[in-house]
């Protein structure tokens, strides 16, 4: 009865919205005019039931901040890098798991992939190369979901040269990312990072900024 | 004075909520203020809901949010800021091209769609990152005003069967707000979350090589000739001679993908093309596909990077009778092959104007190399000329540096004269891409 109910007031806000909007699409990927069914739940990617570890619950609150302006980004980043800090070995293996699972929040997964490389704990760096080298579900690219899911590789590999003490198994593993790697922008990354490793150039974040900046002061002269 | 402090201790508790929970709310003011500004179909989004992010309608309130009291330092324009949207007008723009915001799923393989300035977020929008859904409503608000996608000439969208890439990033069409947006969080952004932060550089980057069918900070071609006496080179850019300091190596002068570098056969050193540091220090080239170079086996014969549009090829030749590709898919060098002939020296561009990769043998014969199926065809009907030493091409004229050092230019008439440009008697000539991105110091 609920569900017949809902399929008539869907199909009547669906006519609705056809006569209030028919006009011509110019999306990303604009294909029709017609408007059908509204959603009537809130995540439908999302298990009603999900069930959180205490870290997993840590995680999804701290990850609720990434959506909110932040007056003492610093400050931030070292409370972040504090909490790294404490994880455990088991703790790393649940945020790899969390980090990989694409039916959780992309903030969520994203700061997984950065506490783990703030944990500069060893253990971390198979994680992270396990992250790097996780297969992306042609079902997510090409669209949106796949340059995220290229972005969080990206930044497992950033993240590596991070861990201190690990010099040799860092280049180790980026050597054996970009030769294992299928994806051209993870394994030019992975070149970058080694290079950065090996002392021969600087980090690919701060080869980003470094060229951001340069492109500033540019302006700047004219 | 008691009431003072009572009155200041309650706006203190007001400001500056201190569980979880609360600190995630939505101001109720502020979010009837989004709803109005942009004519949110809330029920559509699930209800009002102001704390829970699970509820689609508090995502769209933090967006918008985000929009609003975002702050960004303002130094300047560069490539990738260009002054599309004023740094503090994002949320004034974002309502004037914002008709009505509404949830639906009936473009499951869409982000998003506008419609007329009517936005319809779908599943995948709700899916993404906050980052990924602020970047999604500023780049739909970009349609309203008429700019349309093309197809994708490159990158992963190429082929797709709709059109999702922008021409180039001058259009100012969704993907260069977007861009913009991204580049000014990463380096002005004040009070953005350090996870936000680095989404957008990352996401910036990585979109912005794939998203435009002409790269962003695009290149000239310029003429880089090193003087016999090794003491610098001349780089030749917009008719203006500038000197160059180059490392003290001996080594061949190779084009790069960012530049040039003298390649020693085991090391490529870069030359600086935007300025003199005055180092007299030779600084390994690690950003070109120099960083390849396999050098466990001693010196190679010749190393190549070179593009045959619209793809990049990078080949090494460990001796004279072998040549191998580097396989980039699969991060890894191709098996060697045999030669049957004995290499003299390599070429990547010939008097005649034709571009690719070419190997030369002691009688001066020309081997072309099918860079895509990896093979060497026969003999081409022209010789290589033994008094030239390097070809190149300057605004549509062929140059060719000669064995006397000098560098001559090829007349229409098919006679040569002495290039006005060439300044100085120079051992070796490249064509190097100079990117508009860098100022180029005198």
């Amino acid at each position: 009865m609920l569900f017949r109910g809902l399929v008539i007031f869907a199909l009547v806000i669906g006519i609705w919205g056809f006569f209030k909007n028919p006009k011509v699409q110019v999306g990303e990927k604009a294909q029709s005019i017609f408007k059908t069914a509204k959603p009537t739940t809130t995540e439908p990617q999302v298990k009603v039931s999900e069930r959180l570890s205490p870290l997993e619950t840590r995680l999804r609150r701290e990850a609720s901040n990434v959506g909110r302006m932040d007056a003492a980004p610093d400050d931030t980043e070292v409370r972040l890098q504090e909490w790294a800090h404490t994880l455990s070995a088991t703790e790393l293996e649940q945020l790899e798991k969390a980090a990989l699972d694409i039916d959780k929040p992309q903030d969520d997964r994203f700061l997984a992939v950065m506490l783990m490389a703030w944990s500069e704990k060893a253990e971390a760096l198979e994680n992270l190369k396990d992250i790097a080298l996780a297969e992306i579900d042609p079902f997510l690219s090409p669209n949106r979901l796949g340059d995220f899911e290229r972005v969080l590789r990206m930044q497992a590999v950033d993240g590596m040269i991070d861990i201190p003490g690990q010099g040799e198994n860092i280049a180790r593993t980026l050597q054996s990312v970009a030769a294992s790697t299928a994806d051209t922008t993870i394994a030019d990354r992975a070149y970058r990072a080694l290079a950065s490793v090996q002392g021969e150039a600087k980090s690919p974040e701060q080869q980003d900024k470094e060229a951001m900046e340069a492109l500033l002061k540019k302006s700047k002269k004219k | 004075m008691l009431l003072t402090l009572i009155i200041s201790g309650m706006v203190w508790a007001q400001e500056l909520p201190y569980k979880d929970t609360d600190f995630a709310c939505t101001d109720q003011v502020a979010a009837q203020k989004y709803v109005r500004d942009y004519r949110i179909d809330v029920p559509a989004f699930g209800g009002l809901e102001l704390c829970d992010s699970k509820v689609d309608t508090k995502k769209l309130l933090n967006d918008l949010e985000i929009v609003e009291k975002g702050n960004f330092n303002t130094i300047g324009n560069n490539v990738f800021i260009r002054g599309f949207i004023p740094a503090d007008g994002y949320y004034a723009w974002l309502k004037s091209q914002t008709y009505g915001i509404d949830r639906g799923n009936d473009m499951p393989s869409a982000t998003a769609y506008n419609s007329g300035g009517y936005f319809t977020m779908q599943d995948g929008w709700a899916q993404l990152s906050t980052l990924g859904r602020v970047g999604t409503v500023i780049h739909e608000a970009r349609h309203t005003a008429g700019y349309r996608h093309v197809g994708c000439s490159q990158g992963p969208y190429q082929g797709a069967s709709v059109s999702g890439c922008d021409t180039t990033y001058q259009y100012a069409g969704s993907h260069a707000i977007e861009m913009e947006y991204y580049a000014r969080v990463t380096v002005l952004g004040t009070n953005f979350h350090p996870v936000y932060k680095t989404m957008a550089r990352l996401m910036g980057i990585a979109r912005s090589n794939f998203v435009f069918n002409q790269p962003v900070i695009s290149k000239k071609e310029g003429i880089l000739a090193l003087t016999q006496n090794n003491s610098h080179a001349d780089l030749i850019i917009d008719d203006q001679v500038i000197a160059r300091e180059v490392p003290q190596k001996i080594g061949m002068l190779k084009r790069t993908s960012f530049g040039g570098v003298k390649f020693t056969g085991t090391d490529a050193y870069a030359i600086e093309l935007y300025g003199n540091e005055r180092l007299n220090a030779a600084i390994e080239d690690t950003y070109s596909y120099y960083k390849l170079l396999e050098r466990d086996a001693g010196p190679v014969f010749d190393f190549e990077e070179y593009d045959v549009a619209p793809k990049r090829f990078s080949v090494q030749m460990k001796d004279s009778r072998s040549i191998q590709f580097f396989n980039y898919p699969r991060g890894v060098w191709n098996q060697v092959r045999p030669l049957n002939v004995e290499v003299k020296r390599t070429a990547t561009r010939l008097v005649d104007g034709q571009t690719g990769l070419f190997l030369i043998d002691g009688q001066g014969s020309v081997y072309p190399v099918n860079s895509q199926n990896q093979t060497v065809g026969t003999a081409l009907g022209i010789k290589w000329d033994p008094s030239h030493i390097d070809i190149a091409t300057y605004n549509g004229k062929t140059l060719i540096l000669k064995t006397d050092g000098v560098i001559y230019e090829r007349l229409a008439s098919g006679s040569e004269a002495v290039w006005s440009l060439g300044k100085n008697r120079y051992a070796a000539l490249i064509n190097t891409p100079v990117y508009d991105g860098f100022a180029v110091e005198q």
